[in-house]
């Protein structure tokens, strides 16, 4: 054994220690060496990785992700297929989590969640609400890429988009089933854009870290809230629109009260409709409305699809003109229940003044009136209703010119006062509720009208350019009266007379429809609800077999009217098993209103939302990419996308009568400086400890180790 | 022969061993080194208004002063809460209410360096957190909780101006990656 070998192995640990710690402390010299005072070149600011500011910190400018949108809704006879893209843009240079919230129709079935990202197509999977949240929480912590879309309200969702990757992109795709609206002789459709920002009567308050945040709270009671661009910011979220229609019979008149169209008739009678201008600003809801060369009583329209076994049925039924009753209106009296909230600030506020006005100019002699104008508080024009003679009217017309918009949106109260006590001498009450439904707490403000309702009927007339249309039409519906949308300055005129027309005249009542196999059968809307003049009958059904005849009987005025259809005669259509589940939904959904038990159904609804892969209160769709992108060690940020304000509103302190304050309970949701930073997150991922301890202790088994060895290799030599 | 692979193996461990527990040392030593030199650029920035880095290559500044009166601790805190700025000292989390401001400021810190002291703090505690222009705002701890980092967001909403401390737990775990974290909240105390 050579010594020369021997030599420089035994002195090496020593060695090696001493140039370790040489190079330490060179190491760590090399930090006070640089830290010397040195003019810096172009010294970045501070605030540069910082997007998000609260409120107070001047010049700062928000920096947030957009939602850039395209819809196609192919329109075939009296139902719709959508399907919507929305492409996250993420302009910053970190990771983020883009959090949307949008409309869509309140009646629409969404059942298609899909993800797109490298060229690939994941499908999104209907799931339990806190299953699904749970799967995209894990994904979205893990670094992959995954969206969530959850519905908040009927009418109202959330996109979550995590894992955008810095500067870029993230597409998605949503699909829904819709039924084509008729009423009057005109078809609709309507695709909603904006959201108001809604008031919720509760106050917002810090709560600390919380699993999984506000999601634990039911749906239903869980604020939307949501950041509104300043009114000063450039528009933002565009959005492109391409409607195929095929009405099925030839096509009288086509127009849009909402946008500016461009038409190119296609092939065998459909057309292909886009915007004039292209891509426009989320700000109001699309309007698409056509009328059909046919005779003035259509022909029962009946359309089936077969799934699993089931026929489906979708029908719309006219009653014919001769059976609606001419007879002179029973004297009435008429509350008009006006909202003055700071949410109608602006063109709203213009649209319910002239509607009133032009609605008390309709009043006979013979009828009582009253007003009742609310927003943080109702008040009263009368303390009871008046005779509607000229002095009363005068009365109401100087009150109706004063009213401002101003406060929050108190309806609830504001219905009790006009519902109280029993209507004079048994005249039907009919109360006309003008709003734009700005309000969060829908489903207590329902339950509280179908206490108070009584035998009065509520008709309530939507204003401004995004009302929030699941409100209205439930409120009506449980009022057993109906909903009127004005979105158009030059329509007020003519929607409110008929309107007025409407609640001049008696309905088509007690409504039945007669199916082959009634036992085998689930019929919705069930009971079936009057009808008003103009309105057609909408069923549909689940039956075992599309066959043998539908008849249809109803009570107008005095006499009584019957109708049939055969079902053989029903032409194929597509997404009726999802309307039809969505309608049953709908039913349960208002059961539970109503004090049904809610673990029964909660049943009911997963059942059919699993079946029939529907997005409901309790069910959202989850997509999950399986690769990660995010590296482990960098942060993602939560970012909310603002919204556009709709056209017309105004921010509630911002408008020139507004007071700052009086929307105190509201002015979390609804301040233009908190809007802008409206509840964003933070994960807390970022690692924070060192792996100091589990060197210290490696190193030290190491040395252990090697002191064995060396006491090993003693032993050997001696 | 048969006795040089165990000489070899041994000088090896040796080697890495003491590598280990230096690399271990100079993580709390670049922890408190980078304290005292951030300390310089913190006074030039108090000083003029442009930010100041420590040292050149630096990608972040200092933001705020950090004081826990009663465990004598004065940490200044930096700018973008990153693995790399997070090892001189606590950092501010990009995103939330700059330090000053009324709003959630969020700061993070290694649990067993900079934000060790956390383990020993309690709810009635004072933290005093000193802008980059001088305003001293007082903080009283609230509660302390333990969140799954993988699962709970912290909400950036408030009425009062809200301090939010967070650091991984548990504190002697060996792992330094485990999703837990430990969260103090601490509440502005109204200005006397």
């Amino acid at each position: 054994m050579p010594r020369s070998i021997s030599f420089p192995a035994r002195y090496a640990p020593a060695l090696c220690a001493f140039l370790f710690f040489v190079f330490g402390l060179l190491a760590a010299l090399a930090a006070p060496a640089g830290s010397a005072p040195r003019p810096m070149e172009a010294p970045r600011p501070v605030e540069e990785g910082l997007v998000l500011h609260p409120p107070g910190v001047p010049g700062v400018r928000i920096k947030a992700p957009v939602v850039a949108g395209t819809a196609e809704i192919v329109v075939n006879g009296i139902t719709g297929r959508a399907t919507v893209q929305q492409t996250f843009l993420n302009p910053e240079d970190a990771w983020v989590e883009g959090i949307y919230v949008f409309p869509l129709p309140e009646d629409a079935a969404v059942d298609r969640l899909r993800l797109r990202v490298d060229g690939r197509r994941i499908e999104g999977v209907v799931a339990e609400r806190a299953a699904a949240r749970e799967r995209y929480a894990e994904a979205a912590a893990g670094g992959q890429r995954a969206s969530l879309l959850e519905q908040d309200r009927p009418n109202l969702f959330t996109m979550s988009v995590a894992n955008i990757p810095p500067n870029s992109r993230i597409e998605v795709e949503i699909g829904y089933q819709q039924a084509v609206t008729h009423q009057d002789g005109r078809y609709s459709i309507r695709f909603p854009m904006a959201v108001t920002p809604r008031y919720m009567p509760a106050p917002a308050k810090f709560r600390g870290v919380r699993q999984g945040g506000l999601d634990d709270l039911p749906a239903q009671e869980k604020p939307p809230r949501f950041p509104v661009r300043g009114p000063d910011a450039p528009e933002t979220n565009p959005m492109a629109i391409r409607v195929r229609l095929d009405p099925g019979l030839p096509l009288g008149d086509l127009k849009s009260p909402s946008h500016a169209l461009m038409v190119a008739e296609q092939d065998a009678g459909t057309y292909d409709i886009t915007l004039k201008a292209g891509v426009v600003a989320t700000d109001r809801d699309f309007v698409l409305e056509w009328t059909l060369q046919a005779p003035p009583v259509p022909a029962p329209m009946l359309f089936v699809e077969e799934v699993d076994g089931a026929a489906y049925l979708l029908a719309m039924i006219v009653p014919p003109q001769s059976h609606r009753p001419d007879a002179a209106a029973p004297p009435r009296e008429a509350v008009f229940v006006i909202d003055t909230s700071g949410s109608m600030h602006g063109t709203s506020m213009r649209q319910a003044r002239d509607a009133l006005l032009f609605a008390l100019g309709r009043l006979g002699a013979r009828d009582r009136v009253n007003i009742v104008a609310f927003s943080d508080r109702p008040r009263r024009l009368f303390a009871e209703s008046r005779e509607a003679d000229a002095a009363s009217l005068d009365a109401a017309r100087s009150f109706v010119a004063a009213l401002d918009a101003d406060g929050g949106t108190e309806i609830g109260l504001a219905l009790e006062q006009a519902l109280e006590g029993p209507a004079e001498d048994g005249r039907l009450r009919q109360v006309i509720l003008l709003t734009d439904g700005a309000v969060g707490n829908e489903a207590a403000l329902l339950s509280r009208l179908r206490r108070s309702i009584g035998e009065s009927r509520l008709f309530t007339v939507a204003i401004g350019s995004a009302p929030n249309g699941y409100f209205m039409r439930e409120a009506a519906r449980i009022g057993r009266g109906a909903m009127l949308h004005i979105s158009d300055m030059s329509q007020v005129g003519r929607q409110v007379s008929a309107l007025f027309a409407k609640l001049e005249r008696p309905a088509l009542t007690d409504i039945a429809a007669l199916f082959p196999l009634p036992e085998a059968t689930v019929a919705l809307p069930s009971p079936v609800p009057d009808l008003y003049v103009g309105e057609p009958l909408v069923l549909t059904a689940r039956l075992p077999k599309a066959t043998g005849p539908l008849v249809l009987t109803g009570r107008a005025g005095t006499g009584r009217w019957r109708g049939d259809a055969a079902l053989d005669a029903a032409r194929p259509g597509t997404g009726i098993a999802k309307l039809w589940a969505r309608a049953r939904v709908d039913r349960e959904m208002g059961r539970l209103r109503s004090g049904a038990d809610a673990a029964a159904v909660r049943l009911a609804v997963l059942d059919l939302a699993l079946r029939h892969g529907l997005l409901t209160d309790y069910t959202s769709l989850v997509a999950v990419d399986e690769v990660a992108a995010r590296p482990a060690d960098e942060a993602m940020a939560a970012r909310p996308v603002p919204v556009n304000p709709p056209a017309g509103w105004t921010p509630p302190d911002a408008g020139p009568h507004g007071k700052a304050g009086l929307n105190r309970a509201a002015a979390g949701a609804l301040s233009p400086h908190s809007a802008s930073a409206a509840v964003p997150t933070v994960t807390l991922g970022v690692p924070t400890a060192t792996p100091a301890a589990t060197m210290g202790i490696l190193g030290l088994l190491a040395l252990l180790a090697a002191g064995l060895l060396w006491a090993f290799r003693r032993r050997l030599a001696a | 022969m048969r006795r040089r692979v165990p000489g070899a193996a041994a000088l090896l461990l040796t080697c890495l061993g003491i590598w280990l527990i230096f690399g271990g040392v100079w993580i709390h030593a670049k922890a408190a080194l980078a304290q005292h030199l951030i300390g310089r650029a913190w006074q030039e920035a108090r000083a003029g208004s442009a930010p100041t880095r420590p040292w050149p290559w630096a990608d972040m500044a200092p933001l705020a002063v950090l004081e826990v009166p009663d465990r004598g601790i004065r940490q200044i805190v930096l700018s973008g809460a990153s693995g790399r700025t997070l090892a001189f000292g606590p950092a501010h989390l990009d995103g939330t209410a700059a330090p000053g401001s009324d709003g959630v400021v969020v700061l993070s810190g290694h649990r067993d360096t900079h934000f060790a002291f956390l383990r020993d703090v309690a709810p009635g505690d004072r933290i005093v957190l000193e802008d980059r222009r001088g305003g001293r705002r007082r903080f009283r701890i609230d509660t302390i909780e333990i969140a799954d980092s993988r699962r709970a967001k912290l909400r950036l909403e408030s009425a009062a101006p809200v301090l939010v401390l967070v650091t991984c737990y548990p504190f002697d775990a060996i792992d330094p990656g485990g999703p837990l974290r430990y969260v103090v909240t601490a509440v502005a105390e109204p200005r006397a």
